[in-house]
């Protein structure tokens, strides 16, 4: 059974398992009220061992629909628990995420800053050199004025160990540095990077404030949810303690007398019945849930497996177009508490899962990169190059765009690949970045259109004519004829 | 080079800004005290401190603060106005900054998180010149944070989280109370730390200013 099915059965199995649920909540109800106005039709020659017997089973009843409500509340409760945790574990991955970009940022600023400022703390104190260079070249100590040649010596020795004239400790003595770069254009990468890594911290500081409020939230459903199952095991408690009370002072269930009056055993009967098959389509529900779950994992860890395939030529294909790479990320989620696997795009280190996190275009032309990238995909496992159709992909481009398009579908073509593409004759840099391409044999590669149809005064009228004509010839393609019988020059 | 360079440049600008003022010079203690201040008050303006203070028998105390003015001389950005070896052995020293450090202050300042350290300092020292240097070690130890932790005689790390930093708490009270009962509004950060300074110093015995 394939995804779509198992995710079928969970939803069917789940509404009809809720439907059958509702029906036995008005059996229910009938069977309360029924009780009730028995119990309201009592007078008082009604014998004392029916009123008990009758107060008990409204009693029951009564206790059995605040369970029905309760449990139904609980459910629901634990639905939204559900979905709570797993958007905590979502925004602590996101947090992670947030630690993991972090890395780079630090170790870089780490590195630039030290550069900086080894230009304005020196590993050694200047004068520190002064007195190194003038005990080792002239001999003289500038401290206590001793001179000599074997102060000589122990100036060259000290330099050329490393060890500090003081203490003999290891010291890295450098010349001052060599500034060989920009220090305003080091300075404003540290500038960059250090506003980089606040936007980080920041980010990650409002991640652990929604995580704060997330916990907090679950442990507010959880307390509900103790609350509700505390009140539910008093209400059970009561309802047996009820029952064997009755039990030990008559001998019987209470439910046992009613079964006397056909209507109401006749309810009690489709109650059992209903408990039997919301337990039997639960079972199944859940049964049909772990089957998706398994097949998701499944299907994840083939994705992530493809992943490593697809991404680099996803990337090679959507470049073309965003001008910036461009990954897959494989990830999932539960909708309904169904697993749903996935992949989306990640570009200037953004994750896009949702479709407002792209342009339209990007949108349209990030599909295709996909598109693009599977076929090349099953081309680089079976060895066979397919065709591509594709319609007016220039209409919702910017300028900038239109020539990165042609590029991505030169690119999509030089695997070998076959590509229809369907354009209207428009200014678009679009179709002469294609044609740039196409070598001689453009006539051949192009079905004109215009060179079949039926030509209008839209087309023919002089001024028109002039502009459609002015744009095939920038193009190299047959120009039209304001006569429409007459054949059109090549 | 032992001493980081954040300790480093937060006493150059601490030098810097007492120069400005014409402050003649500092000593290792006046340091430990205006960079303690300088950092209680820091969560006003969303800097992150980077280092700690504990609670020594003199006050609020760093240990790379403690060196850094001596390895500031040592790299020629500072200079020594007063050099005492006292009888325990003790050395006593006083700073300046001289005009390789205020170039080097100029250098650093192209970071601009630097500059907004620098800035900081600057303000906290134009504030605490209103009071005088002589009293600067009475404030620092009346900062209620510090002052509570003497009280609970607790001895370690001073916590100026943002969370436990009374200094904050009682900047937002004052703000609170002068707005509500006196409609007095400190819509500065100047005037909020006029009327916090003020506060710690209203019970200091004037006379040690004179």
């Amino acid at each position: 059974m394939d995804s779509t099915e198992l995710s079928n059965l969970v939803t069917r199995y789940d509404t009809e398992g809720r439907h059958k649920s509702e029906t036995r909540k008005d059996v229910k109800r009938s069977v309360k009220r029924w009780v009730k106005h028995k119990t309201e039709a009592m007078t008082e020659d009604t014998p004392e061992s029916e009123a008990q017997r009758q107060e008990a089973e409204l009693r029951i009843a009564e206790l059995e629909t605040s369970i029905d409500a309760i449990d139904d509340e609980i459910s629901r409760l634990e639905e939204v628990l559900e979905d709570e945790v797993l958007r905590l574990k979502s925004l602590i991955a996101e947090a992670d995420q947030i630690e993991l970009k972090k890395v780079p940022v630090i170790e870089r600023l780490e590195e630039l800053e030290n550069r900086f400022y080894s230009t304005v703390y020196q590993s050694v104190p200047p004068e520190y050199v002064l007195i190194l260079e003038n005990l080792a070249r002239q001999g003289v100590c500038q401290i206590c004025g001793a001179t000599g040649d074997n102060l000589k010596e122990l100036g060259r020795k000290r330099k050329e160990e490393g060890q500090c004239i003081v203490c003999g400790s290891p010291v890295r003595y450098l010349p001052a540095p060599t500034v060989s770069e920009n220090e305003e254009d080091l300075a404003e990468t540290i500038n960059r990077l250090r506003e980089r890594l606040e936007e980080l911290e920041s980010e990650q500081r409002a991640y652990v404030e929604v995580q704060a409020s997330a916990n907090v939230e679950i442990k507010r459903i959880q307390d509900i949810i103790g609350a509700k199952t505390r009140s539910r095991r008093q209400l059970e408690s009561e309802m047996v303690e009820l029952r064997s009370k009755y039990i030990v002072d008559r001998g019987s269930e209470p439910f046992m007398d009613s079964e006397r009056d056909p209507w109401l055993a006749e309810q009690r009967r489709q109650i059992v019945q209903l408990d039997a098959e919301i337990t039997g389509l639960y079972q199944k529900r859940d049964e049909s849930r772990e089957a998706l779950e398994a097949l998701n994992e499944e299907l994840l860890s083939i994705l992530n497996r493809v992943n490593d395939e697809l991404t680099p030529l996803f990337s090679h294909f959507a470049s073309k177009f965003l001008g910036t790479d461009c990954e897959l990320v494989v990830s999932q989620r539960t909708r309904a508490r169904k697993p749903v696997a996935y992949m989306y795009p990640r570009f200037y280190e953004e994750d896009r899962e949702q479709m407002a996190e792209v342009s339209e275009s990007q949108r349209f032309f990030l599909d295709q990169a996909f598109r693009m990238a599977l076929i090349t995909w099953f081309l680089q496992k079976t060895g066979q190059p397919t065709f591509y159709i594709v319609e007016t992909p220039e209409g919702s481009l910017d300028l900038a765009y239109e020539r990165n398009v042609a590029d991505m579908y030169l690119e999509f073509g030089s695997y070998g690949h076959s590509i229809i593409v369907t354009s209207n004759l428009n200014s678009s840099n679009f179709l002469h970045g294609l044609y740039e391409h196409l070598g001689d044999d453009r006539q051949d590669r192009t079905l004109d259109l215009l060179h079949y149809g039926h030509l209008s005064s839209v087309q023919t009228e002089e001024r028109h004519l002039q502009a459609f004509n002015q744009r095939l010839e920038q193009l190299r393609l047959p120009l039209l004829s304001s006569d429409p019988v007459a054949p059109k020059e090549r | 080079m032992q001493v980081h360079q954040t300790y480093l440049n937060d006493v150059l600008f601490a030098l810097h800004a007492t120069e400005a003022l014409d402050w003649p010079d500092l000593n290792r203690t006046n340091f430990q005290k205006i960079l303690y201040l300088c950092a209680t008050l820091a969560p006003l303006v969303h800097i992150d401190w980077e280092y700690n203070f504990t609670n020594a028998p003199y006050g609020p105390f760093n240990r790379e603060i403690h060196q850094a003015a001596d390895v500031l001389v040592h790299q020629g950005y500072a200079e020594l106005t007063g050099l005492t070896l006292q009888r325990d052995s003790k050395l006593r020293a006083r700073y300046r900054i001289n005009s390789s450090g205020s170039r080097e202050v100029d250098r650093i300042c192209r970071l601009r998180r630097e500059r907004k350290r620098l800035d900081w300092i600057t303000l906290i020292v134009k504030i605490l010149d209103i009071y005088g240097p002589k009293i600067i070690t009475k404030l620092a130890y009346r900062e209620p944070t510090f002052s509570q932790m003497r009280r609970q005689n607790r001895g370690g790390a001073i916590d100026l989280s943002p969370e436990d930093n009374l200094s904050i708490r009682l900047v937002q009270t004052l703000h609170d109370e002068l707005d509500s009962k006196y409609t007095v509004q400190l819509d500065t950060l100047a005037s909020k730390l006029i009327a916090y300074f003020d506060y710690l110093s209203a019970a200091i015995d004037r006379g040690v200013q004179e």
